[in-house]
Formats: C-alpha cells, structure tokens, sequence
C-alpha cells in the first residue's frame, strides 16, 4: 500500500518536472529540438532542471 | 564540517578536463588525472609511441592488442552499430586527407588532393579475435578514437574517483552520486543547467576543431568528408558516457529532423542548436 502510494507520487512529481522544464526549454529560442525524460528504465540516471542553481561544470564541444 | 565539491582541473587528451568529487580521499583526483594521461599515451592517435599507433601501423596484420585497447575496440564497434554506422573510428584516413594530420593546436596541413570516399563499414575495416587479444586493420585503414575513447574513459574513471564524483573529460562527462544533492549541476552548451545523478551528458559539434570553410573533425562516413549538418552542437543526457556521445555524434550526422527524432525514439533527454546559416 505505501510502496503504491509512494509510485503514484513518484510519477506525478516526474509529470510535473517534466512538464515545467519542457517549458523552460521551449523558452529558449535557439534549440530546435529538445526533451526530459528523467528516467530510463533500471537505471537510477535521473536529469531533471537545475532551478536557477549555478552549474559546477559544463558539457561542451571539445 | 558540511561537504564540499574538490575539483581538479587539468588538460589532456587535446581537451580541457575536470575531475570533481565531493569530500574525496587524499590524492584520489591526482590518481585520476595520472590514470588519464596513461590512457591518452595508449589511445593517442598523435603519439607515435602510442599502442594506437603501433595498430594504425600494422598493415593488415594480426596484432596483439591489451585488454584495454581490446575493450576500446569493443567500444568502437558497439558505437558503429548503436549509431546506425554514422560512429565509425575508421576515420583516420578521411580526417587526415581534411588536413587533421596533427595535434590541433600544431595547425592544420593541406588537404589531400583527392576526392574523399566513404568510410567502409568498422566490421570491414576492423577485426577482432577476442579470445586471442588481437586485431587488424585493413591496409589502408586507421583509426582515430577520439569522442569514443573520452566517453569510455570518463565510464571507467568515475567511480574510481569516489562514490559521489564526476569525471569531466573535454565535454564527455560521467557521474556517480548526487554531487551536493540533488544531482551534479551541469552547464549545457546553450546556457542552461540541469542537475544529473548517476548518468552522463555529452556534447557534439562542429563549432570547435575547425579550420576552414566546412572544414572540421566531424566526418561523415557517408562521405568521407566533414559533415554538412544543419546542426551545430548536441548535448545528449544518457546512463553512460560512451552512449551519450554515440547518440550526440549520430543526431548530429544525421540532422536536425532525423536526429531529433532518433533521439525522441530512445528516450534521451537532449538540447540542439541550430548552424548559423541553416
């Protein structure tokens, strides 16, 4: 029963964040194409937004 | 005493490098920075001393290969078929015939007056006798590592650094833990940040390594020549490195429409941006 509980919640937080960064993204104007999907099935890889947090590194073309 | 991110910074492999930790074990970071260049001196295309050299050298013969270069080939190969053949590490000869015969911040050499030709497919050009520790080059192939053996190389040295560290290796990077909670912040390529945990971001472009018009380190295997995209930079999200900058490389080859695409099939989280004129 709690384990239910805490997976319905667990989906409608990854709803409400997927939703709310897809904004931010969309916002952006120069990428043409972009997506969140926190979580991939068996891996415990989530991405999710930064919310205004400065970054303590960067991804970037080498 | 709260916990706090140590980060080393340092240049390798042509790129700039940062291996983060939070509250590390002493010298852990140093340790992870003589690992790398260990690993550029054996996957190096530039040094000649290199065991990449030495199989870029060897003909068509059967060479032993260690078990590292061994799973560096491995890794190549899985690139080439994740990527639909577009991640092909036969592009030695395509990129020097481009004139990136050596290091790049050496300069660029002329370009090879012939017309370029597409590459043959990895499995042609690159064999592997596992059991044996071999492999072989076709006459006249070679290889170049480059983004796969970063993206290996940042799998493999992350959780060496510690169980909440990140090993940043020129744009390819890998994180285990959470970094200060609730994830690791990561600047992407068009000015936002996400936070990862336990996962990997990498980035792929042409607006960095080029010198000339069209000119640059990505080439297309269809071609054999640098690619003509209308895309400029990917950042994907992925669990690995190594998958993160296989799906980054394709998306761009393959363009703005199909890449987004190939992408949104697999489930990534990525951000592209366009090229100037397209």
């Amino acid at each position: 029963m709690r384990a239910a509980a805490l997976k319905s919640l667990s989906v409608v937080a990854t709803v409400v964040l997927s939703t709310a960064f897809g904004w931010a993204v969309a916002a952006v104007p120069k990428p043409v194409a972009a997506s969140l999907h926190p979580r991939l099935a068996g891996s415990p890889f989530v991405v999710r937004p930064a919310n205004g947090q400065p970054p303590v590194t960067q991804t970037y073309v080498s | 005493m709260s916990p706090e991110i140590v980060r080393h910074p340092f240049e390798a492999m042509g790129s700039r490098c940062e291996l983060l930790a939070v509250d590390p074990a002493p010298g852990a970071l140093q340790a992870g920075e003589a690992w790398v260049r260990r690993a550029e001196a054996r996957f190096s295309r530039f040094e000649s001393h290199s065991e990449l050299s030495a199989l870029n050298r060897s003909s068509g013969a059967w060479i032993h290969v260690s078990h590292p270069m061994l799973r560096m080939l491995i890794a190549a190969h899985d690139a080439w078929t994740r990527s639909g053949g577009l991640v092909n590490a036969a592009v030695l000869p395509a990129l020097q015939a481009a004139g990136y015969t050596r290091r790049f911040a050496e300069g660029p050499t002329p370009r090879a007056a012939v017309a370029p030709r597409p590459l043959p497919p990895l499995p042609e050009a690159l064999e592997i006798d596992l059991p044996g520790h071999r492999a072989r080059l076709a006459r006249g192939c070679g290889l170049d590592l480059g983004g796969i053996a970063k993206g290996a190389l940042a799998d493999e040295l992350a959780p060496r650094l510690g169980a909440n560290a990140l090993c940043n290796l020129g744009g390819d990077l890998r994180a285990c833990g959470e970094g200060l909670g609730p994830g690791w912040l990561v600047g992407l390529p068009n000015g936002q940040t996400v936070s990862l945990t336990a996962g990997a971001l990498g980035t792929s472009g042409t607006t960095h390594r080029r010198w000339g018009d069209g000119l640059h380190h990505l080439i297309d295997p269809r071609s054999g020549a640098p690619a003509r995209s209308d895309v400029a930079v990917v950042s994907v999200a992925a669990p690995d490195a190594l998958s993160a900058e296989i799906y980054a490389k394709t998306a761009l080859l393959l363009g703005s429409e199909s890449g987004a695409r190939f992408l949104r099939e697999r489930g990534l989280f990525h951000i592209m941006l366009r090229e100037a004129s397209a």
